[in-house]
């Protein structure tokens, strides 16, 4: 069984601010991070691997300083961790992205071939949830997004059963491998990677794959394969606070009679507006 | 795998005596891993942030060139605060800053005296010169345990899986809390911080314009002021108080002592806040927005709180050892050269493949020639006397700023009637002889 | 008494022992208006950064211990904690680890020996920015 698992490095979101003039983030000095869901999906793939057996590679593209985030999956206990970094790709979108990370993972496959693809839900940085999507699409694979729990793999029969955490509920879905999941984070609680785990990272120097190794076309690569434009960015408007009616355990009745008085105050309940 | 990887030395902690330590040792060619438990060495560090040069410039020659400093140092200041008042004596001199009074431009000539630095960003540069003499960093990872075996310390146990690793010998530079953790178990019992053997202290980062400082300070460009302050900034506990310049922000921090705190019942985010809202102190940080919030114990238990140094397989540095100069500003510095001089023991040790306590005891016998435990000697006695003599930090302020405002206060009455109720203010409550020895002793004693 | 209660935040009684000294810095606050305002410690707690570890690593002992002999210190730890990790409810003293930012007073603090305190696991707890 041999899983690919995508990352990104993130910064911080917890403590990035918006300049409220220039409606832009401020990252200067802002830690990275491996972003927090993608955590959640290596642990997916190392918890298979403990089960069934196999390989774990985490792969992510972006600046050399992302092997930071490379080695901390190592720590974690990930066999190998590929950075996919060149010039051709800056500026990629999320179009471009899973462009590049398809390519990636065919070139994987090569030596090794590819069982499962797990990437995050969704970046904390862009919040878009495309790239694994996209991902799937271009290798032909099932595609399982918000898996909360994976049942159990097939080995024999190739098959994988997986939960997926919906609005309305669970699904419980089975299909067959190759797939490509992503994984939210009450799929599962990270381990604490073993002291022979961390050592490993911190001498792992990650592999560099670039663009003549990976091949594809280079017009579907780094800012010419992206079409996407960024408008502006601006925070959403600011909205009023609630109001807490005080007083509801105490006295329900005046609590309510209070509600009542202000939901009248504006309109919202009682008058001619409401009772139509 | 790795986890039976075996080591000639382990350094516990990345601070600024366990980074001396492992820099010195891979220097000398010596196969040391260094643990470190915070996310990156400096993670869990505080310090107010005056960092003195001399003992860092034996370890990284020029290291002022690189180093993320703040701002040195050309002025320094002691302040009695009264409860609406502040007396100030200071002292400025371009001496302790050769060099760094020509604008731009980093000096060749000497390091300053000393600098402001933040500690989250000195000690992580200061760990990556340890990796790049080629010892084995590994943060994230606490060590737990000593392991022993016949009496002979033989490695560490870390909180991870598979978490043992080996050495020939193991320095302790953990910090104060391997105190009651790690070492107890190789000292001889007498061991057990007290409330009265630490200072707690809070401290604030605020943010600050470079040319705001400047003005407030009063600093040629670049250069950097400290005040310590006693009386009521630590809001009647017994402690000091200090605001440093960084470049972009203030230090301001207060420490008093816990068995104080535990009898006051005061919060510690209040004494702070009630010195940051002082008549004296509010201007010099107006507008300045808070950045980050911190805290940590300072050792204060001097030269007779210092525990056993070595023993059979160890040897202990830094606040492990409780080697800080009593009374607040020099600790960073006697670690690193407590690191140091552990380190080059080990190192001769090598040459005898001896790690018994026996011949680490070359180290206490290099400390005792040092400065380090020559100065604990010297201010062995400061502890008991700022005990014995609370009004260093309680009358005495109120006093002095009583006898200044009688003195310079314009009110017609002659001049010598100042002078004589001057002296009547403060003879008052201590006499004369009594004021002068307590000041001078007390002034020398922070220095 | 220099424990004002409206700012005990810690919750409990001033202790028995608290000299009486009010000092006029905090006369001062009141003076000084609005454009220096006084922070909370929820305002300063916002401003550290955490890795929250999923289990706790501090723990009271015995809650008997707080009841019955801790009350002549205002249950000291929610009072001296920097961080205000401990505080008084109603019966026992409640632990927020999770705030903790390490500076092990506690530890040393406790007049009964009553914290069982560690560190959180390498990699986990507060991580300073400036430091
Ligand atoms: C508020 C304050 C102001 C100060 N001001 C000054 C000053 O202005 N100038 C000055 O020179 N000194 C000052 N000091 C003192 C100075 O900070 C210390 O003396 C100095 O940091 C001691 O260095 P150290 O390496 O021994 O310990 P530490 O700096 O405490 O380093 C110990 C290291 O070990 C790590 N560690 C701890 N336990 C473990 C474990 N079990 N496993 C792995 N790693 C572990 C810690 O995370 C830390 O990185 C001040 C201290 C304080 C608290
Ligand atoms: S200080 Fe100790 S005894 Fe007192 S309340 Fe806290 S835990 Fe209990
Ligand atoms: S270690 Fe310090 S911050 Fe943490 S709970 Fe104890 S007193 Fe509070």
């Amino acid at each position: 069984m041999h899983s690919v698992v995508l990352i990104k490095q993130v910064p911080d979101t917890t403590e990035v601010r918006m300049d409220p003039k220039t409606g832009t983030l401020i990252r200067t000095g802002v830690p990275s991070i491996v972003n927090p869901y993608d955590v959640h999906a290596l642990e997916e793939a190392l918890a298979l691997r403990d089960k069934y057996g196999g390989r774990v590679t985490v792969v992510t593209m972006g600046p050399p300083q992302a092997k930071e985030a490379l080695r901390k999956c190592i720590s974690f206990g990930a066999d190998e961790a590929i950075l996919l970094t060149d010039r051709a790709f800056a500026g990629s979108d999320t179009l471009s992205t899973s462009y590049i990370l398809t390519q990636a993972v065919k070139k994987i496959s090569e030596q090794h071939p590819v069982d499962l693809v797990l990437a995050g839900k969704q970046a904390i940085d862009g919040d878009t949830a495309q790239v694994g999507p996209g991902v799937a699409t271009r290798l032909g694979f099932e595609q399982l997004t918000y898996v909360v729990k994976v049942e159990g793999v097939d080995l024999e029969k190739k098959e994988i059963t997986v939960h997926r955490l919906l609005e309305e509920g669970r699904e419980v879905i089975k299909t067959k491998l190759p797939a490509l999941l992503t994984v939210v984070k009450e799929a599962n609680s990270i381990r604490y990677g073993s002291l022979p785990h961390v050592m490993r990272a911190v001498r792992y120097d990650p592999p560099g794959w670039n663009q003549a190794f990976i091949g594809g076309d280079l017009t579907k690569m780094g800012l010419k394969g992206s079409p996407t434009n960024v408008k502006r960015i601006f925070p959403p408007p600011t909205r009023a606070p609630g109001e807490i009616i005080p007083g509801g355990k105490e006295d329900p009745a005046a609590a309510a009679a209070l509600l009542v008085d202000k939901l009248t105050a504006r309109g919202a309940v009682g008058g001619k507006g409401a009772a139509q | 795998m790795s986890g039976n990887e075996r080591f000639d030395c382990i350094v516990v902690g990345a601070g600024p005596a366990g980074t001396a330590a492992a820099l010195t040792l891979a220097r000398a060619g010596v196969k040391v891993v260094l643990f470190e438990r915070g996310e990156f060495p400096g993670a869990k560090n505080v310090m107010g942030g005056v960092l003195y040069s001399k003992t860092l410039n034996k370890l990284v020659p020029g290291f002022w060139k690189e180093a993320p400093l703040e701002r040195p140092v050309i002025e320094q200041n002691l302040w009695m605060l009264s409860s609406d008042s502040v007396a100030k004596v200071g002292y400025r001199s371009p001496r302790f800053v050769p060099g760094h009074a020509a604008e731009g431009g980093v000096p060749d000539e000497g390091p300053a005296n000393a600098f402001t630095v933040l500690r989250a960003k000195f000690d992580r540069w200061f760990a990556q010169k340890a990796v790049d003499a080629g010892a084995l960093l590994i943060t994230e990872t606490a060590v737990e345990d000593l392991l022993w075996e016949n009496g002979k310390v033989v490695g560490v146990q870390t909180g991870r899986d598979d978490g043992k690793v080996y050495a020939d010998a193991v320095i302790v530079t953990a910090g104060l809390h391997a105190l009651n953790s790690l070492i107890p178990k190789m000292a001889d019992g007498r061991l057990g911080i007290k409330p009265e053997h630490v200072a707690l202290a809070v401290k604030q980062i605020i943010a600050l314009p470079k040319e705001k400082i400047e003005d407030r300070f009063n600093l040629p460009a670049g250069m950097g002021a400290t005040i310590e302050l006693v009386g009521a900034s630590t809001s009647g506990l017994t402690g000091i108080s200090f605001i440093y310049t960084n470049a972009d922000s203030i230090s301001i921090g207060a420490g008093a002592m816990l068995s104080d705190y535990v009898k006051s019942g005061k919060h510690p985010y209040d004494v702070i806040e009630d010195f940051k809202a002082h008549p004296a102190i509010k201007p010099l940080i107006a507008g300045g927005e808070v950045k980050e919030y911190l805290g940590h114990l300072i050792p204060e238990g001097g030269y007779n709180a210092v525990p056993k140094l070595y023993g059979d397989g160890f040897m202990v540095a830094g606040d492990s050892a409780m080697l800080v100069n009593s009374v607040h500003r020099e600790g960073s510095n006697l670690a690193m050269e407590s690191g140091r001089l552990a380190a080059e023991t080990f190192i001769k040790a090598k040459e005898r493949k001896d790690y018994s306590a026996r011949s680490f005891a070359a180290y206490r016998d290099a400390l005792d020639k040092s400065f380090v435990l020559k100065d604990l000697r010297k201010y062995r006695g400061i502890q008991h006397y700022l005990d014995s003599h609370p009004q260093i930090f309680l009358s005495y302020p109120e006093m002095v700023s009583e006898a200044a405002f009688r003195f310079l206060n314009v009110d017609e009455a002659p001049k010598a009637e100042h002078e004589k109720m001057m002296v009547q203010a403060v003879t008052n409550r201590r006499s004369m002889m009594g004021l002068l020895s307590d000041l001078w002793a007390g002034w020398r004693a922070t220095r | 008494m220099s424990v004002d209660a409206s700012r005990s935040a810690g919750g409990g009684p001033a202790p028995a022992a608290a000299p009486d000294v009010k000092t006029q810095a905090q006369g001062a606050t009141i003076a000084t208006g609005t454009e220096a305002k006084r922070l909370s410690i929820d305002d300063l707690l916002y401003l550290i950064r955490y890795n929250p570890d999923d289990r706790g690593h501090l723990r009271v002992i015995n809650d008997d211990i707080c009841r019955e002999k801790c009350v002549k210190y205002g249950y000291a730890c929610t009072r001296f904690c920097p961080a205000q990790v401990y505080k008084w409810e109603e019966n026992h003293v409640s632990v927020s680890w999770e705030g903790c930012i390490e500076c092990g007073a506690c530890r040393i603090g406790c007049p009964f020996a009553n914290i069982d305190w560690k560190y959180p696991r390498g990699g986990f707890g507060v991580s300073f920015k400036n430091g």
